[in-house]
């Protein structure tokens, strides 16, 4: 409440370039099903995955930002949105567990495009922190949304609960695929 | 006094935490006088802002001697940079070191290794002489410094050590993980921010 109404003042940028920062992970749905797929593949795979996939998400997520950032070109870039909601899903329907470095070079590949894609966002913003704090911060809730979804797991019916979940994630980020390539 | 239950101090808590950034972004503060002006100036910086923000997350998960430390660290070094600010020497931007300090405490925090307490110190001292600089460069004319710098000190200090309190009041084994997530968040913000510039 109180925020709104002070968004009149010449600083407004902050409150905008936030605002803009936060919807931009959840105005897309192909980066939406990935960030809560990461998370929930988390706590399907238990420790150590459930805190290191969070923890180090963000940071490999920046490296992608960096390069969106200063524009570096990188192709394909929608394609790999999509190809990791469904390479997501389908780890989580499989209910796969590689190891770990395997886990987190997926997921860390897949943080490469999706910090690009919001990163080449970031310099056309009035209010380039403000913007990058709101999408990292939207990013990590889309995270906690599915870990939380995941502590389903421990249930008699949670785990088909997830593999459900991930067969649903699948679907979406096959179709968004198609429509990418 | 009746004390709150715990789930709803924290709600509390992150309430405060949600509403206070939006209160006042402008930068100036016409009818504030230059004490609660310094005050609110230096928490609607968000560089500023974020920078003492992870020092106090850092320095709270770091253990007591650490966080008294960067408590007793700062606010000194935050009015030493004001007045390395006065001197009217030609001094370089600090959003910079500042972005560079979320970087480092935020990754720092994400590690949650154990560091000599010197360390704290010193990147508070860093951080206080940024954000001193920082607030002084950008008085107006007409405001009265030694209003205006304490005003600064007090309220940086204060987010700070509030930071320090809430980490350090966590206890459930999951908070542990919740701040290194929030480290890691703030270093991703700082890293993205900085390679816009050239």
């Amino acid at each position: 409440m109180m925020p709104f109404a002070l968004l009149a003042h010449p600083g407004a940028g902050v409150g905008a370039g936030f605002a803009a920062g936060f919807l931009h992970p959840l105005t897309g749905p192909d980066h939406m099903l990935a960030m809560i797929g990461v998370g929930i593949w988390g706590s399907q795979l238990g420790k150590p995955s459930i805190w290191v996939l969070p923890v180090t998400f963000p940071l490999v997520m920046a490296v992608g930002g960096v390069l969106g950032v200063r524009g570096v070109p990188l192709s394909g870039v929608e394609i790999g949105v999509a190809a990791s909601a469904l390479a997501l899903g389908l780890m989580i329907l499989l209910a796969a567990r590689p190891p770990l470095w395997v886990a987190a070079t997926l997921v860390g590949i897949f943080a490469i495009y999706h910090g690009y894609a919001h990163g080449i966002e970031l310099p056309s913003s009035a209010a380039p922190l403000a913007f990058g704090l709101g999408f990292v911060l939207a990013t990590g809730l889309l995270h906690v949304v599915g870990i939380a979804f995941g502590l389903v797991h421990n249930r008699p019916w949670g785990a088909r609960a997830l593999r459900a979940a991930g067969a649903g994630i699948a679907a979406g980020g096959a179709y968004f695929l198609r429509i990418a390539l | 006094m009746q004390r709150f239950p715990r789930p709803r101090r924290l709600l509390a808590s992150l309430a405060i935490l949600a509403l206070t950034p939006g209160t006042a972004w402008a930068h100036e503060f016409p009818g504030a006088g230059d004490f609660y002006g310094g005050m609110l100036h230096v928490v609607t910086s968000l560089e500023m802002l974020l920078a003492i923000v992870a020092l106090g997350i850092l320095a709270g998960q770091q253990g007591r001697s650490a966080a008294l430390g960067a408590l007793g660290a700062f606010p000194v070094a935050t009015l030493a940079g004001g007045l390395i600010a006065l001197s009217g020497r030609d001094l370089p931007g600090v959003t910079v070191p500042l972005l560079a300090a979320m970087v480092i405490l935020g990754i720092m925090v994400a590690a949650a290794r154990p560091l000599p307490r010197g360390a704290i110190i010193a990147l508070a001292v860093v951080v206080g002489i940024a954000v001193g600089v920082g607030n002084g460069v950008e008085m107006g004319e007409g405001t009265v410094a030694w209003r205006f710098l304490p005003g600064v000190a007090l309220a940086g200090t204060l987010v700070l050590a509030w930071l320090v309190g809430f980490v350090r009041w966590l206890r459930a084994p999951w908070t542990g993980i919740a701040v290194r997530v929030g480290g890691s968040w703030i270093a991703a913000t700082g890293m993205m921010v900085l390679a816009l510039r050239p």
